[in-house]
């Protein structure tokens, strides 16, 4: 992003090289913030871009994750055809659940969304003979991507995992401010304004719904491959809330606040949690501070941070526009 | 002979609850023409505009478009069609730019806006920001070209709305009180704006400036608590004993 003092070249470079450097605990950390990372994104097309804030975005993750290890399972273990199975599953679910949530705005979009996760949800704690119900879907065997290569080794699921990622960033950064990606902000900023200049916006809704279901679906399926196990835990709406948190915290519309937003949750749940047993109290409590002191999540502070201080240089840039702009501010009071 | 009549209206109403804030309007619009609305506060102007427009479902009769009966059409298809309309008060997308809000005009009209793999930059999409350029040259507004729309005066985000308007590519314009609030020489300059929008553009516009609208149509249409009271070239609207009572009334009023 541009606002962003981050290149996106040069971080991919020192990704592919940290393995050499550090331990397997902190690749498989860093394998996890980027399966997050996929899902934060795909909520952030949704509460950020659209601003249709919806806490039910784990049914997306749980269908693409259940279908992806079913797929495994049963057909076959190519990597490719079980993220497939993932996408298209998620695709389905976020094509009915969208049809009739995105009818209903703000709190009611909500509490929609809320409920469709908790129906999904309880479908895969119940249908034991073909999910596992609570004990979860066990016995997915190591991933290959085809000709024999199988992504047992973590380091291998980590470049795996960290491709994926990078071509979903960069297929994002490219959507965030394309022309569709404008029609989805001005949603944001004024669903009735975009009606009157043309957009049919309830469609418009639905294609952002279904992409981001879509990519929460993809987020679902890497996070089976990397794990080998998923369990209805991670469908239940405290994981919707804890990726919402992340949206938010990280600071929602922008490409690489859920990223960091995303690292931040995944880095403090496991720091806290080889304390104590109550880490989503300190989340929540961050979270808090979050939305009072800095509503625009993380992003806002760096931006904040660079303003303050690249000020005096951006003085200079600005020396050859005019300083006094001509006045156009003079109305008439009367009607 | 249908086809000649961009706009008709036949006993349109339109009631809120017991009220009946339209009643029985019935008015043809030919292609071209330049219509002015007026009326004393509450007399349903907006209202009108809005059914036409699409905003609000009438509670009776019917509204052609080019002979089509649009009663049930989204608003978003009419202004597919040539439907624009500005409104009342600035309804704009305020935290993005001047140039975002056109732009979002722009790539509809230029059928850019499902393109989703490439971001909107001057480079990629030349013609649009050429265009979204000319646009605000035209206007005088091109130092404002990256400002935040809240962030600027209500003079110019009513100019934003023209703008926004006009790159729509009406062949139906509905302006509601374009100058509402603004300085008269900003007055002057969108007046004069309008005067130079193509001859085959219809506008029909809503103006509390009875001198600005009786100069700058050739017809105008009065309006009264809902009703059609007069309907006739400006001077002839002007000497209209009942539409004069009304106007007089007011004033009487407005001074004792």
């Amino acid at each position: 992003m541009r606002n962003l003092p981050v290149k996106g070249p040069l971080l991919f470079l020192i990704m592919v090289f940290v393995p050499f450097f550090l331990s397997i605990f902190y690749v498989n950390l860093l394998t996890e913030i980027f399966i997050l990372g996929v899902f934060a994104l795909s909520l952030n097309i949704l509460v950020g871009q659209t601003g249709m804030v919806s806490l039910g975005h784990a049914a997306f993750f749980g269908a693409g994750a259940y279908a992806a290890g079913l797929a495994a399972i049963h057909v076959s273990t190519n990597t490719f055809l079980s993220i497939a199975a993932g996408l298209l599953a998620a695709f389905l679910l976020a094509v009915i659940i969208g049809l009739f949530s995105t009818k209903a705005n703000g709190f009611y979009f909500l509490m929609l969304t809320l409920a469709c996760s908790q129906i999904v949800y309880s479908i895969i704690y119940q249908w034991r003979t073909v999910t596992g119900g609570s004990n979860g879907l066990t016995g997915i065997a190591p991933i290959d991507l085809g000709a024999n290569i199988v992504l047992s080794n973590q380091v291998w699921v980590y470049y795996f995992i960290l491709v994926v990622f990078t071509i979903v960033l960069f297929l994002i950064n490219r959507f965030l401010h394309s022309p569709l990606g404008s029609v989805l902000i001005g949603i944001r900023e004024n669903e009735e304004r975009m009606k009157s200049i043309g957009y049919n916006t309830a469609l418009y809704k639905n294609i952002s719904f279904i992409i981001a279901g879509t990519l929460g679906g993809l987020s679902g399926s890497l996070y089976v491959i990397f794990n080998g196990f998923i369990s209805p835990a991670e469908v239940y709406w405290t994981a919707s809330g804890s990726v919402l948190i992340m949206v938010l915290i990280g600071g929602a519309g922008t490409l690489w606040g859920p990223v960091i937003g995303a690292a931040f949750i995944v880095i403090l749940e496991t720091l806290i949690s080889s304390y104590m047993e109550n880490w989503m109290m300190i989340i929540g409590a961050v979270f808090i501070i979050f939305v009072i002191f800095a509503p625009d999540g993380m992003v806002g502070i760096f931006n904040a941070l660079k303003k303050f201080f690249v000020q005096p240089k951006k003085l200079e840039v600005d020396a050859d526009e005019p300083i006094i702009k001509p006045i156009k501010q003079e109305t008439k009071m009367d009607g | 002979m249908e086809k000649d009549k961009i706009l008709s209206l036949k006993g349109l109403s339109k009631h809120f609850g017991g009220i009946k804030v339209i009643e029985h309007v019935s008015l043809d619009v030919t292609a071209g023409e330049r219509v002015g609305l007026i009326g004393p506060n509450g007399a349903g102007k907006s209202t009108l505009f809005n059914m036409i427009a699409g905003d609000l479902e009438p509670s009776g009769g019917t509204i052609h478009y080019y002979g089509d009966r649009i009663n049930s059409m989204p608003n978003y298809k009419r202004t597919q069609k040539g439907i624009v309309r500005t409104f009342q008060k600035n309804n704009l997308m305020m935290g993005l730019t001047v140039r975002e809000n056109i732009l979002l005009v722009l790539q509809r009209i230029n059928q850019k806006h499902t393109q989703w793999w490439k971001q909107a930059t001057p480079g990629n999409y030349q013609l649009l920001f050429e265009h979204a350029g000319s646009l605000l040259h035209e206007w005088g507004l091109e130092e404002y070209s990256q400002t935040k729309v809240k962030d600027l005066s209500y003079g110019v985000q009513r100019q934003i709305e023209m703008i926004m308007a006009i790159a729509g590519n009406p062949k139906l314009l509905l302006l509601d009180e374009p100058t509402a609030g603004m300085s008269q020489v900003e007055t002057d300059q969108i007046i004069s704006l309008i005067n130079k929008l193509p001859v085959e553009v219809t506008i029909m516009m809503i103006e509390h400036d009875v001198d600005v609208l009786f100069g700058n149509t050739d017809r105008v249409i009065v309006l009264h608590a809902g009703t059609l009271i007069a309907d006739g070239s400006p001077e002839q609207v002007r000497e209209n004993p009942e539409v004069k009572e009304i106007y007089m009334g007011k004033e009487v009023i407005a001074n004792a």
